[in-house]
């Protein structure tokens, strides 16, 4: 039951967060080049991923033995974690920038608009680069939705999840029609990586034959593990990021 | 044979982002786990867990702004 709330929450917020991502680009499309052509590449694109989770979700779970699918889905849901948690972190370290879907909307609506204006009709190059930023994104979505499905045998729950991300976010964007930048973007994919990390750890080490003590309920540990290696890592991260600018400063001063 | 563009888009970003780190580190933990786990329980999941810790420790710490040379 744990597994399966977790399952859900976790298709939802990383859905959201991907759709957040999408709609930026959908909505730069839209407003630049027109709409036709931005909603029809969106559409294209999520006929696209249902083809391929359908597809693979099935095939998967049809062909692979479930303690080898849980072993490889696992191992993908920790890399995919891992990376979300590693860059979630350095951002709130700092030493990377964060996320700013205000300044991604800016960037793509320049580069769009120097390719002139569109017309009413069909646009490729709009169709094409709204249907390009939807598969890219929708494809996490799609891999999350296929692997928390297959992993808690419940793939309509987690498309559920995703098809509520995707309500919420494309009523908000029809309605607000501007970057969804007041959406904490960052935290939830701070949020995400914790999760994601936490069920590939579990799913992988029952892959690789370890028994885990409370079966489910280890995931909850887990994920407090990740909860502190995130803040550790942070605080450690922003001292000895300090501690070098101030070695550099003071070399510098000596050398001059 | 857009989704085949996007894949390799996402696979090239993700190495590119130094995400290999957290591979290499997977390919040496994920074996030892399974090894470990034909010893004792306990300690495939001090390798599997601890070996998640180093990985990340690795990848995080390469990440740090480089110290400028006099």
């Amino acid at each position: 039951m744990t597994a399966l709330i977790f399952a859900v929450g976790a298709s939802f917020l990383a859905s959201s967060v991907e759709f957040v991502e999408a709609f930026t680009v959908i909505l730069a499309v839209g407003i630049t080049r027109n709409w036709r052509s931005s909603l029809l590449g969106a559409a294209a694109a999520t006929v696209l991923l249902a083809i391929i989770i359908a597809a693979f979700g099935l095939t998967l779970a049809a062909t692979v033995p479930i303690d080898v699918l849980r072993g490889i889905i696992g191992t993908l849901v920790l890399v995919f974690g891992l990376k979300w948690l590693r860059k979630a972190i350095l951002r709130y370290a700092g030493v990377k920038g964060m996320h700013d879907e205000g300044e991604i909307f800016a960037e793509e609506t320049e580069e769009l608009r120097k390719h002139g204006a569109a017309g009413r009709g069909f646009d490729p190059l709009g169709f094409t680069v709204s249907l390009k930023s939807t598969l890219l994104e929708g494809l996490e979505v799609a891999f999350i939705v296929i692997t928390f499905g297959l992993n808690s045998g419940r793939m309509s729950l987690a498309i559920a999840g995703a098809a509520a991300a995707f309500l919420v976010v494309g009523t908000t964007g029809f309605f607000v029609r501007k970057p969804l930048e007041q959406v904490p973007e960052n935290t939830m994919k701070w949020v995400v990586g914790i999760m994601l990390s936490s069920f590939g750890t579990f799913w992988a080490g029952e892959g690789l034959g370890v028994e885990w003590p409370s079966a489910d309920l280890s995931i909850l540990p887990l994920i407090g593990f990740y909860l502190l290696l995130s803040w550790v890592s942070v605080r450690l991260l922003v001292s000895a990021a300090k501690a070098r600018r101030a070695g550099s400063a003071e070399q510098q001063v000596a050398a001059a | 044979m857009g989704w085949l563009v996007a894949t390799g888009e996402f696979v090239y970003d993700f190495l590119a982002d130094d995400g290999w780190e957290l591979l290499v580190g997977l390919a040496i933990i994920l074996p030892l786990t399974h090894f470990a786990a034909e010893q004792s329980d306990v300690l495939a999941l001090v390798v599997l867990v601890g070996g998640i810790l180093v990985t990340l420790a690795i990848s995080l710490a390469r990440k740090l702004p480089a110290r400028k040379a006099a």
